[in-house]
């Protein structure tokens, strides 16, 4: 016998004006336990997709645990009371499904893509490893080596996963966006299995969830099944959020690397509003305007008529909390990046003393807009939208309003907050500079790296 | 001009795709990169338009043109809202009929390209594909680079251009496809009215010969510096795709390494965790491709981690698949498999990539009946017919004077053909 859920709103899944999905219908449900349920049926194809949404990333790590979050999104994946270390992934795939996971600073979401046939099995495994996961450390210690794997390959190998680290770590000081996602690696080495549970048993509850599904399904039946696999979880006492506020940055803040890299590489930040804020609409379309399409001006400038960079792109963080405005650049060799830089200061300063053009605002627009729709095509697209939105703002309806968003900002919006964002002392850039011949043990800290204005307490992490 | 149409109407979207069935397999080996360069080239001037007012009218459109080429085919796609539908047609047009191949834009993509070049050194994912497929394929169509390399860059211009223009872009190879919100007989006319005076000529579908087959392991170390991680491939030719051979060893591959708890991810990553990712994929293509293997370990475990491989490689191609495997890897691929169909969008690549390959209508809708119809038997018959596990194209992007003592010590190195390039070659 299922447990009753709550219906607590619907919303039609339409983008107005354009009304082609008008019939599909998100509805929002609670169960008594607090978990959440957003359900869009949508037969396109005899598939579905599932998601879990958890309100944990690793803005709830300390330091000491970086990277727990996420190593935590490994262990989901092993051993439950009732399902042997592999047999989760094992009984996907026997259904012809495919499942994986992501992490991120505000957020840890699981997702299932499977055949119409086997909601049954989603939600068996799905509310199973909820509240049945297996924490030992023989589960623990398989997975942190992967995961420090996982960390070479992004970061330690990866020139541009290295220097968008960086940028986190220098930019931000006591803020949880400071340290990355996977963690310092000291720290990947270092989490316990006692941290490990108290982990599990604070974060991953059925009211810090919000479930997603969209696909070919019968919406009484999956209520159902769902009340029965999840209403008896018992709720959890969530931690508030004591994410401590960054203090203003005052002065620009700047980091130079030696690396095994053919060409200059640049990353450029100012500190950049919540995604809740109006304000990160606006940057949204001021980033269209200056890096969006090939006729944007910054890839004029750069690449295609200024032949300064091979490839350049832009995008505010998608966060909770104050986050980044973050560029990066690959440069054309023998170019230097303070080349790049001043074209893009020259620039910034001129979006905020003059207003783009109306013809630039609503190419920007336009491209947003049909961005945002397809990638709402797919099920998974569906409820990737859903599950962020309503996990990072609250309410699912954003997703909605953020489509109407792009097309309400004017010219003069894009100049005011260009003002407001682009200050030089909200400002930090980091450079890789080519050095083929650097080995591992010729280099040291000194010789490799040089830091303005650091004001964080981390030890500089250079090869 | 054959047109392809996945009509649906739940968004107000419509992706358009043209395909033409040459690719980079096709270029001269002294022109390696030159369709490529020539599709590039036709997108930065068309019709009396220049590049800046080309990319201006695409993104006003909401969309952009890049084209792609690969080794089979080349292909320009776009994706609009409905309403953009038309306008979108008439710029693709141009581009496709009336490239103007500006002598300026060319020179300046032979810099955009040498810079591509530059930024592929940076990835060592990519610099281990392409130094894999070197070595395996040589001198063979499939050896080619697509973007082309430093010494044919500046053989590439717009006379090139022009004239594999003139040889290549024809109605009689053309494919049209659209996704989305638009009728099938509207989708018709509009490709009818904005491709239809194409002349004809080559249908391109040129046939490749087979890849060179090699005897004993070579080893060949790409040396970059300061890596801590080793990515390593290792495979050699397969069967052709849609042949009973290729269908049976799908299935055996896909038990090797092509799921989550295949032989190689359950050995390599769940039970040691010497690699955050371990997979094997059969290539899909006009012409034999490979059976391509990955891992990427810490320098440290590389020794251990490439032998472990190497056995099981050899324990798979000499040993089979079990009973268990066999009917748990036809399970996946045939229920998987309405996930390649699950989007307008899925099914018109779908409907393409197996038009270019030459493979017949029927593929996509018979393929889980093949797919379940595999015997052990015809895996171990494929097997045996087209894998030598001593006869492996082994390639590692790592730093090699710290991989090399390693390597030797574990006897990884004895009677191996030991090949050690810079990245930068």
């Amino acid at each position: 016998m299922g447990i009753d859920s709550t219906l607590v709103s619907e919303h039609p899944f339409a983008l107005d004006g354009k009304g082609g999905t008008a019939r599909l219908v998100v509805r929002h449900h609670r169960l008594p336990n607090g978990l959440e349920l957003l359900l869009v049926r949508d037969p396109i194809a005899p598939i579905f997709a599932y998601q879990t949404w958890f309100r944990v990333g690793s803005r709830h790590e300390r330091d000491g645990i970086t990277g727990i979050a996420h190593l935590f999104e490994h262990l989901m994946f092993n051993q439950t009371e009732s399902h042997p270390p592999g047999e989760f992934d094992r009984l996907i795939e026997m259904a012809g499904g495919d499942t994986n996971a992501a992490t991120w600073a505000d957020w840890t979401y699981y997702r299932d893509n499977l055949p119409a046939s086997e909601l049954r099995l989603a939600v068996e495994l799905e509310s199973d490893r909820m509240a049945h996961l297996v924490l030992g450390d023989k589960q623990v210690e398989s997975e942190r080596e992967v995961v420090a794997n996982e960390r070479r390959f992004r970061v330690e190998d990866d020139v541009d996963g290295f220097l968008s680290e960086e940028m986190f770590r220098i930019a931000f000081t006591v803020h949880p966006y400071h340290w990355p996602t996977i963690g310092w690696m000291r720290d990947i080495q270092a989490i316990t299995i006692d941290d490990c549970r108290q982990f599990y048993r604070t974060y991953y509850a059925p009211n810090n969830a919000t479930v997603v599904l969209v696909g070919d399904f019968d919406e009484a039946a999956a209520l159902d099944l769902i009340g029965q696999h999840y209403g008896k979880i018992p709720s959890s006492q969530i931690p508030p959020d004591r994410a401590p506020a960054e203090p203003e940055q005052t002065a620009e803040r700047r980091a130079v690397y030696r690396k095994p890299v053919m060409s200059d590489k640049l990353r450029m930040a100012w500190k950049a509003p919540p995604v809740t804020d109006p304000d990160h609409v606006r940057l949204e379309v001021l980033s269209e305007i200056l890096f969006g399409g090939n006729s944007s001006r910054l890839q004029r400038k750069l690449v295609s008529d200024g032949e300064i960079a091979a490839s350049v792109s832009a995008a505010a963080t998608p966060f909770r909390d104050v986050g980044l405005y973050e560029i990066g650049l690959s440069l054309q060799r023998g170019k230097a990046s303070a080349e790049a830089e001043a074209v893009i200061v020259e620039e910034l300063e001129r979006l905020k003393r003059e207003p783009p053009s109306m013809e630039e605002l609503v190419v920007a627009q336009t491209r947003l807009e049909t961005r945002f729709v397809r990638d709402l095509r797919p099920s998974g697209g569906k409820a990737e939208g859903l599950g962020h939105f309503h996990t990072t703002f609250g309410d699912y309806r954003a997703l909605f309003r953020l489509y109407d968003g792009y097309r309400s900002v004017t010219a003069d919006e894009i100049s005011a907050v260009a003002a407001r964002v682009f200050d030089d002392r909200r400002r930090t850039v980091i450079i890789a500079e080519p050095d083929p011949d650097a080995a591992p043990d010729e280099l040291d800290d000194d010789e490799d790296t040089v830091v303005d204005g650091l004001t964080g307490d981390e030890p500089t992490e250079v090869a | 001009m054959r047109v392809v149409v996945e009509e649906n109407h739940d968004l107000p979207l419509v992706r358009v795709q043209l395909a033409l069935p040459s690719g980079a397999a096709d270029d001269p080996v002294a022109d390696d990169g030159l369709t490529n360069f020539a599709t590039e080239l036709m997108a930065r001037g068309a019709g009396g338009k220049t590049r800046a007012e080309l990319d201006r009218a695409f993104d006003a459109l909401g969309t952009g043109l890049d084209p792609v080429t690969d080794l089979d085919g080349t292909y320009f796609e776009v994706t609009v809202l409905r309403d953009k539908l038309e306008a979108a047609l008439t710029l693709l047009s141009d581009v496709v009929l009336r490239p103007d191949f500006v002598s300026s834009e060319a020179d300046k993509l032979r810099r955009e390209i040498a810079a591509q070049l530059d930024e592929l050194r940076d990835d060592d994912g990519q610099l281990v594909r392409r130094f894999f497929t070197r070595q395996l394929y040589g001198a063979h169509p499939y050896g080619r680079t697509i973007i082309g390399t430093e010494k044919t860059l500046p053989r590439l211009d717009g006379a090139r251009a022009k004239a594999w223009h003139a040889r290549q872009v024809t109605n009689s190879g053309l494919l049209v496809g659209f996704a989305g919100d638009v009728a099938a007989n509207e989708a018709q006319a509009l490709a009818e009215r904005a491709f239809g005076a194409l002349p004809t000529g080559d249908a391109g579908m040129h046939r490749y010969p087979d890849p060179p087959t090699r005897r004993g392991l070579r080893l060949t170390i790409v040396d970059k510096p300061e890596r801590t991680q080793s990515q390593i491939l290792w495979g050699q030719p397969a069967p052709q795709w849609g042949t009973p051979d290729f269908f049976a060893l799908q299935v055996a591959t896909c038990a090797y390494g092509g799921t989550f708890t295949a032989r190689l991810m359950n050995e390599v990553r769940s039970k040691r965790g010497f690699s955050y990712g371990a997979s094997a994929r059969l290539g899909q293509g006009r012409g034999r491709k490979a059976l391509v293997a990955h891992i990427f370990p810490s320098l440290e475990q590389t020794p251990e981690a490439l032998a472990l491989v190497l056995e099981l490689h050899r324990e798979w191609v000499e040993g089979g698949i079990t009973e268990d495997e066999l009917a748990f890897a036809r399970g996946y691929l045939a229920r998987s498999f309405a996930f390649t169909m699950a989007t307008p969008e899925d099914r018109l690549e779908l409907a393409i990539g197996c038009a270019v390959a030459g493979l017949p209508v029927d593929h996509a809708t018979r393929f889980t009946e093949r797919i379940s119809a595999v015997t052990l038997d015809d895996t171990r018959r494929a097997m045996k017919a087209w894998l030598t596990p001593r006869d492996l194209e082994v390639c590692i992007v790592s730093t090699a004077d710290a991989l090399i003592p390693r390597l030797r010590n574990a006897g990884l190195l004895d009677g191996v053909d030991l090949v050690v390039v810079p990245y930068t070659d």
